[in-house]
C-alpha cells in the first residue's frame, strides 16, 4: 500500500473508532424505518427492545413503547426536518435487570425525502436527578411555608440577601425589597460592629457553620431573641450569565423575649 | 483421559494416539481450549474472539474479529471491553451476564441471538458468552450468521 493509502486506511479506523465510542446512539433509517447504519451504543439500547433479535428496522424494535413513529415519520410532509425532538420513550419497568435504562430520549430528523437519522439517549439517572431535585424543591416549599418560628435565607458572597420567601415575612417582618440588602439588617442598629458580617462569614467558611444568639430586629423595630445560622452552601461560584449566585444559608430562629430565653436556660440547669 | 488436539488451516497436532477435535464456535469446553492456543492458532479461527480479564480490558483481539469490527488489535488491546471496545453489548444481555456470572461464582457458557454494528453496518450474529469461576481470562466469541 502506499503511505496515502496508509494514511486514509488510519484515518478511516480513527473515524471508525470514533463512532464506535460516541456515547449516544446514532442509526440512519429510511423513511420506512430499515436500518441502514447503527452504532454500538444505538444496538445496546435497542437490542433489549427487539423482540425478534434482529435490528433490520428501527420502528418495528421500538413498536413496543412508541408505536405511532412510523405514522409519524410517514406524515411528515416537509422534505426534511426534526419529526420529534427528544421524545421520552418509557420502558417496560423492571425487565432486563437493575442497572437497564428506563428512559429513552428519542430525536428523529429527516435528512431528506429518503432518509432518516435518530438519536437515541439513556437518560434514565437525568430523570431520575430532576425528579429528585423537583421533590426536594417541593419539601423546602412545604417547609418554608408551614415553619412558624424560622427565616430561611439564602445569601451571595458578601452577605447580601439574595432571595426572599414568606419565612422571612413571617419572622422578620422584612417583604421583597429586603432582597440585595445584608443579612445585619436583621440586627439592631449599632448592636454589631461593623465588621461583623464578614466576620460571621469567614468563620462560616472556616468551620462549616457559624452560630450565634443575641438580639435581633424586626421591620418594624421590635427587638426579638433570636438564633442565627450561617453555613456556606457547596458549589457556590455564580454560573455564566447568573448573578445572584446563593453562596450561604442562613437560617433566623425567633427565640422568643429575651426574659423568655432566660427562663428556658434556667429550666435546662435544673434538668441538667 | 481424553486430551483434546485442534487443527488449524489442515495443520494436526502431533500426537498418534489422542483424538482430534476441530475447533469449532460450538465445541464443547471451549474455553479451557482457547486457554491453550497460540495467537497463531487463535488467528486462524473462523469466528470472532475476544478474550478479556475480570477489569473487562481486552487481552486477546483475534484477525477474524479484527478484520470484521475494522479495528486493529493494537487500538483494543488492554480497553475495557464493555466501554471502551464494544458498548453494543453494554446491556444485561451480554455485560451484565458476566458479572451475574462473577458474583454467583458459576460457570457461564451460553449462546444468544445478538445484533453487532460491525462498521456501522447491523449484522446479525450469535454470540457466545464464556466464563469459568477463577478462570483468569473470559470470552465473547462472534460467529457471523446467514442472513
Amino acid at each position: 500500500m502506499s503511505r496515502d493509502a496508509n494514511e486514509l486506511g488510519a484515518e478511516h479506523e480513527a473515524l471508525i473508532q470514533f463512532l464506535y465510542l460516541a456515547p449516544v446512539g446514532l442509526v440512519q433509517t429510511t423513511v420506512e424505518g430499515d436500518v441502514t447504519m447503527m452504532n454500538p451504543v444505538a444496538a445496546q439500547l435497542l437490542m433489549p427492545l427487539s423482540h425478534d433479535g434482529g435490528l433490520d428496522n428501527l420502528f418495528t424494535a421500538l413498536s413496543r413503547v412508541a408505536p405511532e413513529l412510523r405514522a409519524r415519520t410517514a406524515q411528515h410532509g416537509e422534505p426534511y426536518g426534526k419529526i420529534c425532538d427528544g421524545l421520552h420513550l418509557y420502558l417496560e419497568a423492571g425487565a432486563g435487570g437493575k442497572r437497564a435504562p428506563q428512559i429513552l430520549a428519542l430525536t428523529l430528523l429527516k435528512l431528506d425525502p429518503e432518509r432518516v437519522m435518530a438519536v437515541i439517549d439513556d437518560i434514565t439517572e437525568q430523570v431520575r436527578r430532576e425528579r429528585r431535585l423537583r421533590q426536594n424543591e417541593a419539601w423546602l416549599d412545604a417547609i418554608l411555608t408551614g415553619v412558624q418560628d424560622y427565616a430561611l435565607v439564602s445569601l451571595d458572597l458578601q452577605g447580601r440577601i439574595c432571595d426572599w420567601n414568606e419565612s422571612i415575612r413571617r419572622v422578620t417582618g422584612f417583604g421583597p425589597d429586603a432582597v440585595g440588602r445584608p443579612f445585619t439588617i436583621f440586627y439592631p442598629a449599632g448592636a454589631i460592629a461593623l465588621e461583623y458580617r464578614q466576620d460571621r462569614l469567614r468563620e462560616a467558611d472556616a468551620n462549616g457553620w457559624s452560630l450565634d444568639e443575641g438580639r435581633r430586629q424586626r421591620a418594624d423595630g421590635a427587638v426579638f431573641w433570636g438564633s442565627t445560622l450561617l453555613a456556606p452552601l457547596p458549589e457556590r461560584e455564580p454560573l455564566p450569565g447568573d448573578t445572584d449566585g446563593a453562596a450561604y444559608c442562613l437560617i433566623l430562629r425567633d427565640l422568643g423575649q429575651p426574659q423568655d430565653t432566660a427562663a428556658r436556660h434556667q429550666e435546662n440547669a435544673h434538668a441538667a | 483421559m481424553q486430551h483434546l488436539f485442534l487443527t488449524f488451516n489442515g495443520r494436526v497436532a502431533a500426537s498418534d494416539t489422542m483424538t482430534v477435535t476441530p475447533l469449532t464456535f460450538d465445541a464443547p469446553d471451549l474455553a479451557a481450549r482457547l486457554d491453550q492456543c497460540t495467537p497463531e492458532q487463535l488467528d486462524a479461527l473462523e469466528f470472532g474472539v475476544i478474550g478479556f480479564g475480570a477489569d473487562t480490558s481486552v487481552t486477546l483481539y483475534n484477525a477474524f474479529e479484527s478484520q470484521a469490527a475494522g479495528l486493529s488489535p493494537q487500538r483494543v488491546l488492554g480497553q475495557p471491553l464493555f466501554t471502551n471496545v464494544a458498548p453494543c453489548m453494554n446491556n444485561f444481555m451480554v455485560a451484565q451476564r458476566f458479572e451475574d456470572a462473577h458474583e454467583d461464582n458459576s460457570v457461564l457458557d451460553d449462546t444468544i441471538d445478538y445484533v453487532l454494528t460491525l462498521r456501522m453496518r447491523p449484522v446479525k450474529v450469535a454470540l457466545r458468552l464464556l466464563s469459568t469461576p477463577g478462570g483468569s481470562r473470559r470470552y465473547v466469541l462472534v460467529q457471523r450468521q446467514p442472513r
